[in-house]
C-alpha cells in the first residue's frame, strides 16, 4: 500500500553521443552497438538486483540495507573479508574515493553513503512529493544519520572512550533528537513524519530508535508518540520481515567485526 | 518574498559552502551574525534551530538546518542539481567527496598543536592521492567543461571552493592536475563567481587566531 514497485523509475540513459563517465558503467562490457540496439530496453539491466559491497556488519551500509528492505527491494551482498578483495576493487577503479560502501545499481557504481541513500529514496518514492517535503526529510534523515554514525565509529575506539561516546549518543538522543521528532508527530498528529506519507525519514528514525534502545532500553520512556511510531513502522510488512531473524539486517558491531575491518583497511 | 537569511558567526565554518552556492547561483542573501553566546542561546530558545545547531537559513518561509539539506534545497531551486536522478547521484557522490576533504581542512584549527603537523601531512596526502586524482579522472573521462552532464552544477561549485582551500594550504598541491586547474579558472570566470571572489563580497577570509577565539567563545568550545 505504501511502497512503490521496485522497478519504477529505473531509467536507461539513452544518448546519441557515447559520453563515457566512469560511474555510468554498463553492466555488459562496451561493444559497438547500433543506434537501434541502444534504444531497445535491455532486460538484464532492468532486472539486476542492487549489489552491496561492504564488511559483514552494520557500519555505514546498514541504513542502505534498511532503505532497500523497507522499499521491498531484493538485494545481493558481497562481503569484504580480505585485503585482497579490497585492493582488487580499488585497482579495478570501482571505488571513486577508494572507499566503501559501494552499491552497484542501474548501471552505476555508487559510493558515498548519502549519495546512495538519496538516490534510493528518490527511486522508490520515499523522498517527498516536492522540494519542501524533500528538504524536511533531508533535515530529519541527516540528524538521525549523524547519531547512528557516532555509534558506528564508537566501536573502533579504546574501551573507555567507547563507553563515553555511547553514553553521549544516548544523551543526544534523549535531549536533542527524540524530543524534536516527538514534537513533530505531536504537532501534526499524523502517522508519518512528513506529508502524511511513509518516507525515508521514517525508516531512518526507526533504525535510530532501535539502535539507541540497544544501548539503553529505557530511552523512549518519555516519548509516548515515538513508542507508538516504533510499533507502527515496525509492523509495515517489509520492515516486519527485515526485523525477523534470517534477514539481511546485521547485528551490532563486536570485536570480531572491528578486527575484520581493521584487517581489510589496514588501520 | 524576501532574500534568504543566513544565521551563523562571521566566519567560514560550515556556512561558507552555502554562501558560495547562493553567490554562484546569483542569489542575493542577507546575513545575521551571531556575535555573542547569548545570540546563539536566543536562537535556540525561540525554537529557530531544529537540532539546536547552526548553520540555519531562512528561505521560502522555512528555517532550514543541516548543511546538506540546505545545499540540496538551494541546488534544486536554482537548477544546479542535474537533469535527472542519475545525474543527481553523481553530483551527490562528488559533493560528498569534496565535503569529506573539506571537513578535514575545516577542523584543522581545532587540532592540538602537537598533532597539527601530522594532521596537515595527512590532509596533503589525501588531497594528492585520493581526492584530486578522482576528480581529475572524471573530467578526463568525458573531456567536458563540468563534472556532470556538461552543465554547471553544485558539484563544480563545491569542488572549486575546495580547490581554493587547497591552494591556501599549499599551492603546489594543484601542480599535477591540469584539468582541475582549468575547471577552477573556468568557474572563477563565471560573472557571479567572479564577483564573489572580489574584495567586498560576502565571501569570508581564512580563519585567523582572533576569529577562532571568537568562534570558540560563541559555541562554547574549550
Amino acid at each position: 500500500m505504501l511502497i512503490g514497485q521496485s522497478l519504477e523509475g529505473v531509467e536507461l540513459s539513452i544518448t546519441k553521443e557515447r559520453v563515457i563517465n566512469p560511474h555510468l558503467i554498463p553492466l555488459n562490457h562496451p561493444r559497438e552497438e547500433s543506434q537501434e540496439e541502444i534504444r531497445k530496453p535491455k532486460p538484464a539491466l532492468m532486472a539486476a538486483k542492487p549489489k552491496l559491497w561492504y564488511f559483514h556488519g552494520r557500519g555505514r551500509m546498514e541504513s542502505i540495507r534498511w532503505l532497500l528492505a523497507a522499499a521491498g527491494v531484493e538485494f545481493e551482498e558481497e562481503f569484504l573479508e580480505t585485503r585482497e578483495q579490497y585492493e582488487k576493487l580499488q585497482k579495478d577503479g570501482r571505488l571513486l574515493f577508494g572507499q566503501v560502501p559501494l552499491v552497484e545499481i542501474d548501471g552505476m557504481e555508487l559510493t558515498q553513503t548519502r549519495a546512495i541513500l538519496s538516490y534510493l529514496a528518490a527511486k522508490y518514492n520515499l523522498h517527498g512529493k516536492d522540494p519542501k517535503e524533500t528538504v524536511r526529510i533531508d533535515m530529519y534523515a541527516d540528524g538521525t544519520l549523524d547519531l547512528m554514525l557516532m555509534v558506528a565509529l564508537a566501536a573502533f575506539k579504546p574501551p573507555e572512550e567507547k563507553e563515553e561516546s555511547l553514553a553521549l549518543v544516548v544523551k543526544k538522543a534523549k535531549t536533542r533528537y527524540f524530543p524534536v521528532f516527538e514534537k513533530i508527530l505531536k504537532d501534526h498528529g499524523e502517522d508519518f513524519l512528513v506529508g502524511n506519507k511513509f518516507s525515508w525519514a521514517d525508516i531512518q528514525l526507526l533504525e535510530a530508535i532501535l539502535m539507541v534502545e540497544e544501548l539503553d532500553g529505557s530511552v523512549l520512556c518519555d516519548f509516548p508518540l515515538l513508542k507508538e511510531f516504533k510499533t507502527r513502522i515496525s509492523n509495515i510488512p517489509t520492515i516486519k520481515k527485515f526485523l525477523q531473524p534470517g534477514s539481511q539486517r546485521k547485528p551490532p558491531p563486536d570485536s570480531h567485526y572491528v578486527e575484520a575491518v581493521r584487517n581489510v583497511l589496514q588501520l | 518574498v524576501g532574500k534568504p537569511k543566513l544565521h551563523y558567526f562571521n566566519g567560514r565554518g560550515r556556512m561558507e559552502c552555502i554562501r558560495w552556492l547562493l553567490a554562484a547561483a546569483g542569489v542575493e542573501f542577507e546575513e545575521k551574525f551571531i556575535e555573542q553566546p547569548e545570540d546563539l542561546d536566543k536562537l535556540k530558545n525561540d525554537g529557530s534551530l531544529m537540532f539546536q545547531q547552526v548553520p540555519m537559513v531562512e528561505i521560502d518561509g522555512i528555517k532550514l538546518v543541516q548543511t546538506r539539506a540546505i545545499l540540496n534545497y538551494v541546488a534544486t531551486k536554482y537548477n544546479l542539481y542535474g537533469k535527472d536522478m542519475k545525474e543527481r547521484a553523481l553530483i551527490d557522490m562528488y559533493s560528498e567527496g569534496v565535503a569529506d576533504l573539506g571537513e578535514m581542512i575545516l577542523l584543522l584549527p581545532l587540532c592540538p598543536p602537537d598533532q597539527k603537523d601530522a594532521k596537515i601531512a595527512q590532509i596533503k596526502q589525501s588531497t594528492t592521492n585520493r581526492y584530486l586524482p578522482a576528480f581529475e579522472k572524471v573530467l578526463k573521462s568525458h573531456g567536458q567543461d563540468y563534472l556532470v552532464g556538461n552543465k554547471l552544477s553544485k558539484a563544480d561549485i563545491h569542488l572549486v571552493e575546495l580547490l581554493y582551500l587547497v591552494e591556501e594550504l599549499d599551492p603546489s598541491l594543484l601542480a599535477n592536475f591540469p584539468l582541475l586547474k582549468g575547471l577552477k579558472a573556468r568557474v572563477s570566470n563565471l560573472p557571479a563567481v567572479k564577483k564573489f571572489l572580489q574584495p567586498g563580497s560576502q565571501r569570508k577570509p581564512p580563519m585567523d587566531e582572533k576569529t577562532l577565539e571568537e568562534a570558540k567563545r560563541i559555541f562554547r568550545i574549550k
